[in-house]
């Protein structure tokens, strides 16, 4: 695979295409889907090595909110919609 | 704009109005999307006393008292609006109940602030709280390290993190949320996770 790019150079940062393709990848790991780099990096050859770098960060980033998505439903509790008026608290 | 955001407007036309029924349904609106955010950022070692729903409904309460004002000057977005509610009674929750001693709440009228507060409070809870025995060491250290990773980006960065990914808000939620456009969000999110690389490295 050819390492176009490494999220060293500030470039990077204002990369439209990144932006566009790191999103997409967000939402597929969160979807619970297993990401391909290599065909990234065939379809994306500019923005591969970015991506690659990358990945591990939002994989860390999906777990952690896993994580906090299972506690914050073991701590939930039935809610039931009310009005707003004063009589309610 | 969002097809729930859509929605949100057409009701605040009809309340602006003057129709009751449409300014309660406005107010009921993001529920959910408000319960989301508190559960996620209230602390663990509140939950015997405080509930989510009721911090919820709390702030829902606080947003029917001032939506005359709102309608009337509508200086933010709608949902930006009440999450800065939704995130002042957070930070209210957790001050009258955990950190009063501790620290004063700086309560600066920037919206990424407000919101940077209840973040803030959310990585402290989960670094202070993740004590469990059973907890695999490995798992626990990159917890660890994610969270300090994350408590040491700007405001900026680690507020739109925490929505995309903790609170698992889309882009266009986030946008509607921030009031810029889902580009802005893509492009926001892209800086803040190679700063957040460049910290789990080491190097940023």
């Amino acid at each position: 695979m050819t390492e176009g790019s490494d999220s060293s150079g500030r470039g990077d940062e204002t990369n439209p295409l990144l932006a566009e393709l790191t999103e997409e990848i967000t939402r597929r790991l969160q979807a619970g889907e297993v990401i391909e780099p290599d065909a990234y990096a065939a379809q994306h050859p500019d923005c591969a090595g970015t991506l690659r770098e990358l990945l591990p960060t939002m994989e860390h980033l999906i777990e952690l909110g896993r994580t906090v998505a299972r506690e914050s439903q073991a701590e939930s509790h039935p809610e039931s919609p009310g009005s707003f008026g004063e009589s309610v608290l | 704009m969002t097809g729930t955001a859509n929605i949100a407007q057409e009701l605040i036309d009809r309340a602006r109005q003057g129709d009751g029924a449409a300014r309660q349904e406005l107010l009921e609106l993001y529920r959910a999307n408000l319960r989301r955010m508190v559960a996620s950022r209230l602390d663990r070692r509140l939950a015997s006393r405080v509930d989510a729903s009721d911090v919820v409904q709390e702030t829902l309460a606080d947003a029917s008292k001032r939506l005359d004002d709102y309608l009337r000057d509508r200086p933010l977005p709608f949902l930006m609006w009440l999450r800065q509610l939704a995130g002042e009674r957070v930070i209210d929750t957790h001050r009258r109940h955990i950190v009063s001693q501790r620290r004063s709440i700086n309560r600066e009228d920037h919206a990424d602030e407000r919101l940077d507060g209840s973040s803030r409070e959310l990585i402290r809870r989960f670094m202070a709280n993740d004590t469990s025995p059973s907890n695999r060491l490995s798992r626990k250290e990159r917890r660890d390290q994610v969270m300090s990773a994350l408590a040491s980006l700007s405001a900026r960065d680690r507020e739109v993190l925490v929505m995309r990914y903790l609170e698992q808000l889309g882009a266009a939620e986030i946008a509607e949320v921030l009031g810029i456009t889902e580009g802005a969000v893509k492009a926001r999110l892209l800086r803040a996770l190679i700063h957040m690389r460049g910290r789990l490295e080491g190097n940023g």
